[in-house]
């Protein structure tokens, strides 16, 4: 990226979409990160032991209807091992931004299930892996308007994760900009 | 924008593949693994049950997901086998029945009710006769009740209805424990109550 001759003009691009979330201290940044990585690998954790429990979360969203039933197998068995993988990423400072988007993605569809949940008036278990012990206690576990006010709680920290400047392992060289030093290694 | 964002995407889209083909794989070779254990007695079958994998073809609602009100109860096959006896496993399936279906099984006799609630929630109310087996204590209690029911029992579970989850779970527990006529009575104690019928309050079944 950095021999292409518009360099300058898409980090202008890039320095313009991340003014908000510049100025957010590293520190932030890095408790958000890994605060984010911990939600996402501790969620992740029942719904990999019993995929098959996880499937009749979703089942009872009553979203995935008709033919559209075929699609919670395949989600019940990727989308627990995909918020473990972001998780850990996140944790461990690599690919934090394509992580990060993949997280962006998993929470919209959170959030648009838990709303059409709550315009339903459906009681229903929100499936979001923290049913058990002090967590459950705390954040609770129906797909209420709670559930949604956290989703959108994670969706803030995801979104100065994904925007901040990055430094450290986890950059890309096209997440690379002044005052960063383009990286060193294989990473990229 | 485009630009500076592809490399970030197009990593995004490598993880998502190779993490949905790992969790496919995953999910494909943990279920014989389990009811391999299951058959040697390292788990149990409604462990293995439980934490079976899912497949990419497989679908919930056709395959794993009690069927909702499909007509009155069978005795005959309604339920399937654990199939250890054959050489290819079925899953089990639990009927689901509506509060009539219920009250024509409580009134006929013969079924054995169990409430998967909290002791505390059974005591507050429950249908005459119905055993306690909260799904939660499914452990303690597996001992107590496993021996004394005969597996060609008819069995139906309830818990306090709407989207309780344990007596699903519980009935899908007995279903993998050979029960070959387990029933799920979704509508639970809250529908029971709302059409009249007898309740009983107490430790006592």
């Amino acid at each position: 990226m950095t021999g292409e001759p518009n360099t300058s003009a898409a980090l202008d691009d890039r320095s313009r979409s991340t003014a908000a979330v510049s100025a957010v201290p590293p520190v932030v940044y890095h408790v958000f990160r890994i605060l984010l990585g911990l939600i996402f690998v501790i969620a992740s954790l029942d719904k990999i032991e019993s995929p098959w429990n996880f499937g009749r979360a979703i089942h009872v969203y009553e979203i995935l209807v008709g033919p559209l039933a075929y699609l919670i197998s395949p989600m019940a068995a990727i989308m627990p091992l995909l918020e473990l993988v972001t998780g850990i990423l996140l944790i461990i400072n690599r690919w934090v931004r394509p992580a990060s988007l993949l997280i962006l993605a998993m929470n919209i569809v959170f959030i648009i299930a838990i709303a059409s949940v709550i315009v339903r008036g459906m009681d229903i278990d929100c499936g979001c892996g923290l049913d058990k012990g002090v967590l459950a206690s705390i954040a609770g576990t129906q797909a209420d308007a709670w559930a949604l006010v956290r989703d959108f709680v994670v969706l803030a920290m995801n979104l100065v994760v994904l925007f901040a400047p990055q430094s450290g392992r986890g950059r890309s060289r096209a997440a690379c900009m002044p005052p960063c030093s383009p990286p060193q290694g294989g990473d990229g | 924008m485009w630009k500076t964002w592809k490399p970030e995407i197009i990593r995004a889209i490598i993880l998502l593949a190779v993490v949905a083909a790992a969790a496919l794989l995953l999910n494909w070779v943990r279920t014989p693994i389990l009811f391999a254990a299951a058959d040697r007695g390292m788990i149990r079958k409604a462990d293995a049950g439980s934490l079976k994998g899912v497949w990419l073809i497989d679908s919930w609602k056709h395959k794993g997901w009690p069927e909702v009100d499909t007509g009155a109860p069978k005795s005959d096959g309604a339920v399937g086998q654990d199939g250890s006896n054959s050489g290819k496993r079925t899953e089990p399936k639990v009927l689901s029945i509506n509060a009539q279906q219920a009250k024509d099984l409580f009134d006929q006799g013969g079924c054995v009710f169990f409430d998967a609630r909290m002791p505390q929630e059974y005591e507050e109310g429950h249908i005459p006769g119905a055993l306690n087996w909260p799904y939660e204590l499914f452990d303690q209690y597996y001992d107590k009740y496993i021996k004394e029911l005969v597996q060609d029992e008819c069995i139906v579970c309830y818990c306090i209805g709407g989207s309780c989850d344990e007596s699903f779970h519980l009935s899908q527990s007995l279903a993998y424990e050979g029960f070959s006529e387990a029933y799920l009575y979704e509508g639970g104690i809250e529908e029971w109550r709302f059409y009249e019928y007898p309740v009983k309050t107490g430790s006592e079944p």
